[in-house]
């Protein structure tokens, strides 16, 4: 997770960097060590350097970490010579290195060459079958190829062992909902939501989750994980609202006639709509007209 | 007398700066040693998917009450089923960390070199000042200290006439070792820092590495979080509304909780044996709570409060904050697990301790009624 300051110090950086004001070494360390997704503007100024002998030579040993990661931000660019010569420089001063193999199976990953590089992939984790890094490439590569049940089965394989990272759940999560298959998807939600609470986003994907599958029990509770959204963001979820609402409505076209918590369930969503009411006067008043007659809509139906 | 000590130059040059420098040196070089005796380690699968595995049953015990219940209970059948439960480590199986220590001669031979590597130049070292360098004062410090430091200063010199502002070279040889450590962080990096009193304090302990111990722990660890995961299923079905969403607004499920809270509260006064009678009721409110139907649920509160004993009722009195980290109530079907669980994990956290009690206290009640 990258946090506020964190973003802000990257984006200042860049900023900088882009207007030729120096310190690209240093971004570059940032975004490696943020993890961030760049690989434009890594290629970029990592080039800058790496192509400046006087520059290259003054980084020292660091001079081979920064080859491997524009190595990799040219394979996410598809600049593929580019990260060939980095590679090829990579495997001259370290043959027997394992990390550069790692980087020639995703050359051939990037290449499209499936076959050899999932060959190789394999290979590398017979030697250590606890590489993460492998790992999600194979997933990455199966989902690539477009083979999501494929993609489905590494991530569960993965998940048998590194059962605590967040980020793989997410991904299996987002693979099922593309699916439609919202059981396994709530459930990897659900995870998410345990290992951070905190997070609003899982909160309302959950809920999104829940109230697709449907029915009066997945909708209340999809109603309560909405409502704890607006909570842990102030009530600045657009989506969350309308998401009460929609389950409002929804709840009342079901339980007609057998509900008891009517009165408190519309209170809230009174509450929702003139939330919702309030902010797209302030920010988009031509849109206003549309928002009225939805939430009329949503009304007369429940 | 302290004034008429006059130290010769020569030892200044001789001494004191050779002594530092191989100081330095050997702790660079035992360094570079040890970074080549170390046999890089291939972690094991099972020690990792044992660590993520309380990381998650952790995660689930910290966080359950922002999932539904259902799934909850789910997660926690999964987890601490008897059966094929990933928490549950059979009795006897569970080594202690000697055993796993002397059953694996990797780990002791690891422990042996990092040993060695740290042993044999420090004994040669201090052969070494002691053979060439015993007997006399190396250098002063400018300020007087206390007779408290001669020990400290004034090692192998058995003079109190001595002030103690004057080192001797042995002393010196240990301020040396145990006072490098920044300079080392300094040239070898924060981390690599070679921490001599570090070790000295593991070497007591028979060379007990907490990192090495560490997975052993956490499989009797496994079965303290088992209890623990157990005991918080109590907070869950209580509140299936609030539950959920920890924060769920005002208009939700809170407003209409806190009237119903006080009557039972008052039953508590009541005699203890029509308690436990309807202590077995939460079975079927459990299934019949997630409809959000009032009355099970003030049933099932009454049924589980007066089953508490005397120290919860202030507890209870507060507004259900059964979110709250504090088990407020045993249901009954759990007393019976955790009497026998909650025997064996010392380990347990403060919050708990009043578990013992509590659960004596009911069962009795119990089996009178059987």
């Amino acid at each position: 997770m990258v946090s506020k300051t964190e973003e802000t110090q990257l984006n200042r950086l860049e900023n900088q960097v882009d207007n030729g004001g120096g310190g690209a070494w240093e971004y570059l360390c940032l975004v490696r060590k943020l993890k961030v997704r760049r690989s434009e503007k890594v290629l970029k100024h990592g080039l800058s350097i790496l192509n400046d002998i006087k520059k290259r030579s003054s980084l020292g040993p660091d001079e081979w970490t920064l080859y491997e990661q524009v190595a990799i931000a040219a394979m996410d660019c598809q600049c593929l010579d580019v990260a060939k010569d980095c590679i090829r420089l990579l495997r001259k001063s370290f043959p027997e290195s394992k990390r550069v193999g790692r980087l020639e199976a995703m050359l051939l990953e990037a290449k499209g060459a499936w076959a050899e590089a999932e060959k190789a992939y394999s290979s590398f984790l017979e030697e250590n079958p606890l590489d993460q890094v492998i790992h999600k490439r194979r997933v990455a590569m199966a989902k690539a190829q477009g083979n999501i049940s494929g993609a489905i089965e590494w991530l569960n394989k993965y998940l048998e062992i590194f059962m605590a990272d967040h980020d793989a759940w997410r991904e299996l999560a987002e693979i099922y909902v593309s699916l439609q298959m919202y059981k396994q998807a709530a459930f990897c939600y659900e995870e998410l939501i345990l290992s951070q609470p905190t997070v609003p986003l899982h909160h309302l994907a959950y809920a999104d989750v829940l109230y697709t599958l449907g029915g009066l029990e997945n909708l209340q509770t999809a109603k309560k994980y909405y409502a704890s959204v607006i909570d842990l963001t102030g009530g600045k979820n657009i989506r969350a609202l309308f998401g009460i609402n929609l389950c409002t409505s929804a709840i009342g076209q079901l339980a007609k006639g057998r509900n008891k918590e009517d009165k408190e369930s519309s209170e809230l969503q009174s509450l929702a709509a003139t939330a919702l009411e309030k902010d797209y006067k302030q920010r988009a008043p031509d849109k206003l007209s549309l928002l009225t007659t939805a939430l009329k809509s949503l009304k007369v139906s429940s | 007398m302290a004034a008429d000590l006059v130290l010769d130059t020569a030892i200044r040059d001789w001494v004191l700066i050779p002594l530092s420098v191989v100081m330095v040196l050997i702790g660079v070089l035992r360094y570079f040693v040890s970074k080549l005796m170390r046999s890089n380690q291939v972690p094991d699968a099972k020690i990792i998917k044992e660590g993520q595995l309380i990381i998650r049953a952790r995660n689930l015990r910290a966080a359950a009450n922002f999932i539904p219940p259902k799934s909850f209970r789910a997660r926690r059948f999964y987890f601490s089923n008897e059966e094929n439960g990933l928490l549950i480590v059979p009795k006897g199986q569970a080594q202690n960390a000697q055993a796993q220590m002397f059953s694996d001669p990797n780990m002791a031979m690891d422990m042996m070199k990092k040993n060695l590597s740290m042993i044999i130049p420090q004994t040669l070292t201090f052969a070494w000042v002691n053979f060439f360098f015993s007997g006399f004062v190396a250098a002063k410090i400018p300020f007087p200290l206390t007779q408290r430091f001669r020990s400290m200063l004034q090692n192998g010199i058995d003079l109190s006439t001595v002030d103690v502002s004057y080192v001797s070279s042995r002393s010196w040889y240990f301020l040396n070792l145990f006072g490098l450590r920044g300079l080392f962080s300094l040239i070898l990096g924060e981390e690599n820092a070679m921490d001599d009193t570090q070790r000295m304090m593991q070497m007591s302990g028979f060379g007990f590495d907490p990192s090495k111990v560490a997975p052993a722990a956490t499989l009797q660890e496994n079965e303290a979080k088992t209890v623990e995961v157990i005991k918080t299923e109590e907070k869950t079905p209580e509140e299936p509304v609030a539950a959920a969403p920890a924060a769920v607004p005002e208009s939700e499920a809170a407003t209409t909780e806190e009237p119903k809270e006080t009557t039972p509260v008052e039953a508590e006064a009541e005699a203890e044996a029509p308690a436990a009678s309807e202590a077995e009721a939460p079975v079927p409110a459990e299934v019949e709570t997630k409809e959000v139907a009032e009355e099970p649920k003030a049933a099932e509160a009454e049924a589980e409060e007066p089953a508490a004993t005397e120290t919860e009722k202030t507890e209870a009195e507060e507004p259900k904050e059964v979110t709250a980290a504090e088990p407020v109530a045993a249901v009954a079907e759990e007393t019976k697990e955790e009497t026998t669980e909650s025997a064996e994990t010392p380990a347990a956290p403060p919050a708990e301790e009043e578990k013992p009690e509590e659960t004596t206290t009911d069962v009795p009640v119990e089996k009178t009624e059987e």
